[in-house]
Formats: C-alpha cells, structure tokens, sequence
C-alpha cells in the first residue's frame, strides 16, 4: 500500500479508529490490531513478502534471547553471527544475486572467458534493506549489552514490521522504538495534530514536488545524450529536490503517521541541504541510515584500523560509504556514488585544520545558526552532491560519464524546457523550510508562534487542495526500489 | 481526544464547503446548458432514449469520432440512419459502458469504434466521464463504470470535486498567469456529430508535437485489451457487426513520429482478432488524401476532414455488405 | 574517579578543541557536540597513548559513557 494511494487513505482511518476506540484497554491488544494492520499493509504489496519478515522477525526474537542468556563470548559471538548471516543472506540474495552474477559474468568476459548470461527472476520484496537493518541492530546491541531483549514476541513483532516505517524507514533503533511498543500508548492531542501537519506536509513535498519534477528529470537522464550542458546542469538539480522532496516527504508520512499512534520516531532529515560541509551533510540526510552505519560498520572499523591515523580513518570511511552506496542498490552507480561521497571526505580528514571545526557545527543540532555568509559553502556543497546524484540516477555508469563529459565539455547555455512550475514549487518549498529550519519539519507550529489559526488553517486547507489539484501521476516513491 | 476530533471535524467541515463551491462553479456551465437544452452529452443521449431502435450504426470513441463521422453524409450514401455517440476524452472502459447503455436502446446493425492510444492510459478527464454517464439512465452501468473501470481513484475523483475538476482548476489558475483563450465553441451538432469548421492556423501546425506513441504515452496494453474483448464480445452476443478504425492525424503531425507505434500496434492487433480495421491515414489513400487543412487543431477533423473520414467509412461498410 | 575524571577533561578539551568542556561519569557522546564518530576515534587514541595502554575492540565497542571508559583504564593501569 502506498501513503499517497486511495486504499491507504481508507485504511488509516479504520485503524485509527480500532487502535483509539475500540480496541485501546489492554497494552498487548493494542500491539496485536497494528501487527495485524501493519501486515495487512505490507501483505498488500504481495502476500508472500510476508513470509519473509515473519521468518526474520521470529529468528531474531530467538537469537536475541539466546545471546542475552549466556555470557561466553564465542557463544554470544555464534548467535549474533547466526542472525546477521541471516539477515544478510535474505538481502544478498533478494537484492544482490542478479548483480554478483552479472558482475561476475562480466568480469571473466572482459578477460576472455565467456560464461552464458544466468540471472534468476527474483523480486524484490519491499522494505527488505530498511527491516533487516532495523532487525541486525537489535541483534548487535544485544550483544553489545546495550540492550535487553523483550520476551514480548508481539510487541518485537510489531517493533519491526510496523507500517509507518516498515517499507522505506526511518530505520528505528530497537532502544528508542521497542520500549515505546512495550507500553500502552495513550492519546496526546498535540503529537497527534502535529503528526497530522507533518503528514501534510510529506504528502505535499511528495504529491506536487517530487511527482512533478520526475518527467522532467525523467525524460533528460533518459535520453541525456542529446541534451545541451545548460539542460543537463538543470536535470541534476531538479533530481537533487525531487529525491529529497520525495525521501523526506515520505519520512515524513511516516513520522507523522506514527506520532497519531502515539508513538516518538527519529528525525530522519534535518533539512540537509543547508548544510555548510560533507560532514555535516551526512549527519542531515537520512540520518537514521548513516547513524546505523556509522554505529555498526565505521566505528568498529575506524577502530580496528586506528592506529594508521588519518589513513586508517579514511579507510573506514570510505568502506562505509562504499557500503552505504551498495546497500542504496545492486549496482556500480551505487557504488561510486557512495566512493564519491567518501572521497569528498579527504580534505575534511586530511586537512591540516583540526577536524572539529569542520564536522561540527557548534550551534547546536536543534538550533540550525545559519548566516548568509555560510551560503556559498551551502550551495558548494549542494553542487558537490549534485554531482554524485549523476551517478545515482544514471541508468549505467557509462551513461552517467557520458553525462559527465557533456557538462564538463560544453558551455551551458539557457536550458531548454524549463519546468517553471516546478521550480516555482521548489522555491517555495526551500522558502518555507528555511523559515522553519529551527523545527521538526516543515509545518510545525507551536504555541509560541506567531502565526495565527486563520492562516493556519487557510495553508493547511490550500495544501490539501493543491495535493487533491496537482495530483499527478502516480510515481513511486524512489526509496521503494532500496 | 475530544479536542482533537472537533478540530478534524471543523476540518472537515470546511474541506466539504469548500467542495461544494468547487462543484457548483464548475458543474454551472453544464447545468446552464441542460436547462438550455445545448449540452452536448444531453441532446445525445436524449436522442439515444427517445429514439428507440431507430439507428443502424453507431460510432463510438472520443471527440476525434465525433468530429470525423458526419451522420447527414453516412445516411444518404448507406441508405441507413446513423448516429454518432463519441464523447469527449472517451476512455475504453467508458466506450463498453456507453455501448451498454446504447443497446437498451438500440439494435444497431453497425457499431464502430475508433481506437487511440489515450483511450487507453492511466490519465482520464473524470469531469468528462462522469458527464457522459451522469445521463446513463442505467444505473448499473454507471456503478460499474466508477467502480470497475476506474477503482479506488474513480471512487475518489466521483465524490471529491477538487480531484475531479483538478484538470480545469489547473487551467483556471494557469490562465491567470498567461492570457486566456477562450474555449470553442461547440454548437453544431448533427446527431451527435460535431460540424467544425474551424481551420487549424500555420502558428498552430509550426508548434505541432508527434503523435501519441510509446515513449510519450503511458498505453496500458492490458486495459486495452480487457475493455476491447467486452466490447467484442458484446457486439458478437447482439449480431453486431464490430468495425474499427484509426481516425485521422493531420499529415504533418504524424509525420514527426520516426515510427507510428500506435498503427503499427492496432494494425497488428486486429490483424489477431476478426474485426475489420480500417487506418483512415491510409485507407484509399489514393481517393482520399489528408492535408493539415482539414483539421481545426493538432487532432480534431473539421468538416473537410469529416468529409473524408466519412465517406472513407461509407466505403469500408460498403465492402462489408458486399462481402455478406 | 575525580583524578582520572580531570585528566580525561583535558584530554577531551584538547582533542576536541573546546576548553568549556566538563565531564562526569554518566557524560555520553551525544552531549558533547564536537564528539562525533570520527573524533571518537582519535580521542581513543589520544587516551591510550596517554596512559600507555591498549584497549580490545570490544571493550571500546561496549562503552556506553565516559564513566565506562574511566573504568576500562583502571583495569588497564591496575594489571
């Protein structure tokens, strides 16, 4: 089921209603209505996806009893190994196969050895990268003793299959999220409405942002060959506010979502391209997935590579990244966009500048101290992960350097085509965040503001009108594909 | 919680005003021309009604068919009463539906549909839609019009009137921006068949775009194929003679196309089932030869080019009838 | 506690380059801004230079809060 799709729209209110009126007096029949609303939600993709989350979800619920239950560490060792070679074989093969093959298959044609063309037809199940990282992390910390398993199989159940974030994240850690699912919710009037303009808010970036720029960008990486420099520089840009319109839109359905529930999710986006730097970039966009990574594959690398010094922090750096990009998907654009964002980290690593100054910005993660001195290094930064989204959007590697080639060869000239309404649509959409840029998402209005109810409500009603008007075909989510 | 519900349904509340000012503003141009007794859909259907088994061929399709088949030039070379049942922005489903409704009516000798790609994409004028089945007398038909045809999101565009003029609110609000050109106006009707005698300008032809083909339209193969079984199957159940047609593109228009993907498709399609279908592009070419000027716009025939199509038309029954 | 507790003040203000830095056992590393992942790493190893000492992975990968890490010292000092 889609959030932007008519059967959601009917499915919310009915779950709403059940979870708050109906069947709200016992904790465990609270879990038991969302477990079931969460896999009716996902079993509506396919039925047999369902198999599969159920299959993790009891493995690991086992496993982290039974690594929690002895306290020799090769046993503890075994049984971790035992759900992350799981979870890792499950992703491999769904999402993988086909690409180690094809890459294999290549590797002996470009020595001399034919090898005949063998992929399987596998689909993808949906949401399998976001809750196989949702289900390791509880694992790892487990073992790590910062966490307690629960023996509360529905609520573990629900904790990983929950629908708000269960096909495209955020990725919750089982230490935030887990103890929320371990105790009756009760109904907040404020998160709720704040939930409900955060949905609105998603649904908007998603409905008329993204959605509308995606033949745009569609029709020139498809056939960027012919373009001109000028129209190839503008195809990349507006890729650049329709993923991230439509990433952080979804996040923030889901959050949203979630906060009707009753329940507190991560922030996901922190309106990352504001940001002054690479580094701090990454701590902005899709936090959720760098903090998994950054906790369970830079840092333990970082420090087993620590005594190279800065070598050995780029190192574990850059496999992070390399990481990261594979896992975003099962293939060499992937990859090196994730390189070329480990790359971009050499100055920061090696400068001769202490690297605290650079990373952090000292004013605090929730107040966002920006001045209009900091906005050439933000649109540096804009234009350097532009360049990256080349390669993420490109349909091969060859395409997206010949991409490359033309707007590095040609001089840019006015691009043709402009997508005026979807410019106009971004501006307001980078003015109103700005704005807010010291919130939670784009339409949060607390007490304190000086906005008052009239307007209020005349933004929420012209929002809703504007998604209903500009409903335009339906695109899927890009994170869907992950 | 309390507090909560009220201010969902004050939301709510406005939500629906501020539909229902939507729907009478754009619904009172159609109610006027009711009552006027000049809107389209209702003097076609009011002939269909009230004329009950008086006509032997039917055409069915969207405004392209109604703009290419003049029923005057059709009756007096056929010898038969015809009429013209195309409809603006008619999708396929819309097209089996409105057969259904026609043959409570009528027992056509004839029934002939025009086929194009948009008629069987993902994107509908709902507002459209609905106003042609909105004077279904079935009603029936007009559930399974919104419900099977259209599912979820004809559901949805049926009782929310934001979504359902979303197309002419979008229009309104562009026009805002840029000078508004007003809408034709379409007034001469002859059973059901628009007599245009608008001419497409050279301004108009110099800003001509290819045709409808793979890369630009999302053609769903598999609708098309669903809806256009039902309508053969229905014709075959009646003892109808099914015959199908692509009407004409001004030449220039079609010339932009590197490859014609949508005659090739429907050539090679009906060339599988016994249908008869006739590329009115090509069909007698020799006789009949097309020129931009008989078009008014990038796709509509005008009364020339309705001259053409329909005599092309009379031929193709023509052979029929010799060949039974 | 207290003597190692100053040392590592320095240390972090040091490493980190904020001299308001204070620290107590319960201190993690979400309360310090400058104390990311990769400054972690250089910290850990400023520390065990310090102190001459060499932390496993694990022990590093289980710290919770400073207090955790003061503790891993002691035990490195006092074998």
């Amino acid at each position: 089921m889609l959030f932007n799709s008519f059967e959601f729209f009917i499915f919310l209110p009915i779950v709403f209603v059940l979870y708050w009126f109906v069947l709200n007096k016992k904790l465990s029949i609270q879990n038991v209505l969302l477990l079931v609303a969460s896999y009716v939600f996902y079993g509506w993709w396919d039925i047999r996806f369902l198999s599969l989350i159920m299959l993790s979800t009891i493995l690991d619920y086992y496993v982290g009893l039974k690594i929690h239950s002895t306290e020799e560490p090769k046993k503890r060792k075994h049984w971790l190994w035992l759900s992350m070679g799981f979870n890792l074989g499950l992703l491999g093969f769904f999402k993988y196969f086909n690409f180690f093959v094809d890459s294999w298959i290549s590797a002996f044609n470009s020595i001399g050895i034919e090898m005949d063309p063998f992929a399987l037809n596998i689909i993808l199940p949906v949401g399998i990268s976001f809750y196989t990282f949702q289900t390791m992390s509880y694992s790892l910390d487990i073992h790590k003793r910062k966490l307690e398993p629960t023996k509360n199989f529905v609520a573990f159940a629900t904790f990983v299959a929950f629908f708000p974030q269960l096909v495209a994240g955020p990725i919750e850690r089982a230490s935030n999220l887990l103890p929320q699912f371990l105790q009756r919710r009760k109904f907040n009037n404020k998160l709720a409405v704040d939930g409900l303009r955060q949905m609105l808010w998603g649904l908007f970036k998603k409905v008329i942002i993204a959605d509308n720029c995606a033949p745009y960008v569609n029709d020139i990486f498809a056939d960027y060959s012919t373009q001109s420099s000028g129209t190839l520089i503008l195809g990349v840009i507006i890729f650049a506010f329709q993923i991230y319109a439509d990433f952080s839109g979804y996040t923030d359905i889901a959050i949203g979502t979630a906060r009707l529930f009753g329940f507190d999710f991560k922030r996901n986006f922190n309106f990352p391209y504001f940001s002054r730097n690479i580094s701090e970039f990454w701590k902005r966009w899709h936090i959720s997935l760098s903090s998994w990574l950054n906790d369970y594959v830079f840092t333990p690398l970082a420090i087993n590579f620590r005594n190279y010094k800065k070598q050995g922090i780029f190192a574990a750096l850059f496999l992070t990244f390399l990481i990261s990009g594979l896992w975003h998907g099962a293939g060499w654009t992937f990859i090196i966009w994730g390189g070329l964002h480990g790359l971009y980290y050499i100055p920061v690593i090696f400068s001769k500048k202490r690297f605290t100054s650079i990373s952090t910005n000292k004013s605090g993660s929730n107040k966002q101290e920006f001045a209009f001195s900091d906005i050439p290094k933000m649109i540096l930064t804009f234009l350097m992960v532009c360049l990256t989204y080349i390669f993420f959007r490109a349909a091969s590697v060859a395409d997206a350097l010949g991409y490359i080639k033309i707007i590095f060869t040609e001089i840019p000239y006015w691009p043709s085509g402009v997508p005026y309404k979807s410019i106009l649509f971004i501006i307001i959409l980078m003015t109103a965040e700005w704005f807010q840029r010291g919130k939670e998402h784009g339409l949060q209005f607390n007490e304190d503001t000086k906005v008052p109810l009239a307007l209020r409500w005349t933004i929420y009603i012209s929002l809703l009108l504007l998604i209903l008007v500009f409903s335009g075909q339906q695109q899927q989510f890009i994170y869907f594909q992950f | 919680m309390k507090n909560f519900l009220k201010k969902i349904g004050l939301f709510l509340i406005v939500f629906i005003v501020i539909n229902m000012i939507i729907n009478y503003t754009y619904e009172l141009p159609a109610k006027k021309a009711i009552e006027n007794k000049i809107h389209k859909n209702f003097l076609k259907w009011t002939d269909i009604h009230n004329n009950k088994n008086t006509y032997d061929l039917v055409t069915i399709g969207a405004s392209r068919a109604y703009t290419a088949f003049n029923p005057k030039i059709l009756d007096s070379a056929l010898n038969l009463e015809s009429y013209n049942m195309g409809t603006s922005a008619q999708d396929i489903a819309e097209s089996y539906y409105t057969l259904k409704e026609v043959l409570d009516y009528q027992n056509p000798k004839y029934i002939v549909l025009d086929l194009f790609f948009p008629s069987s994409d993902n994107e509908h004028d709902y507002y459209q839609i609905y106003s042609n089945a909105s004077f279904f007398t079935s009603n029936n038909y007009k559930y399974d019009l919104v419900t099977e045809g259209y599912g979820g999101t004809g559901v949805a565009n049926y009782f929310i009137p934001a979504i359902k003029f979303k197309n002419y609110i979008k229009q309104d609000l562009n026009g805002l921006f840029s000078k508004g050109n007003t809408a034709k106006q379409e007034v001469n009707w002859i059973k059901g068949f628009l007599y245009d005698t608008v001419t497409v300008t050279k301004k108009q032809i110099d800003k001509f775009t290819p045709i409808s083909d793979f890369q630009n339209t999302a053609f769903d193969e598999v609708r098309f194929k669903t809806y256009f079984n039902k309508i053969k199957t229905i014709t075959k159940e009646n003892n109808i003679k099914l015959i199908c047609v692509r009407t004409p593109y001004p030449p220039s228009r079609l010339a932009l196309n590197k490859v014609d993907d949508e005659g090739i498709f429907f050539k090679e399609f009906m060339a599988t089932t016994e249908i008869p279908f006739y590329d009115l592009n090509s069909y007698r070419s020799a006789t009949y030869k097309y020129n931009d000027f008989d078009f008014s716009d990038y796709h509509h025939p005008n009364f020339r080019g309705a001259q053409k199509a329909s005599m092309q038309l009379v031929e193709a029954i023509k052979k029929d009838i010799k060949q039974n | 506690m207290s003597n190692y507790i100053t040392e590592f003040e320095t240390l972090f203000r040091d490493v980190l380059e904020n001299e308001d830095i204070v620290l107590t056992p319960e201190t993690i590393a979400s309360d310090i801004e400058e104390w990311d992942s990769i400054n972690h790493i250089y910290l850990v190893v400023e520390i065990e230079k310090h102190f001459g000492i060499k932390f496993s992975s694990s022990e590093i990968l289980q710290w919770q809060n400073v207090g955790e890490m003061i503790d891993s010292v002691k035990a490195h000092k006092e074998n």
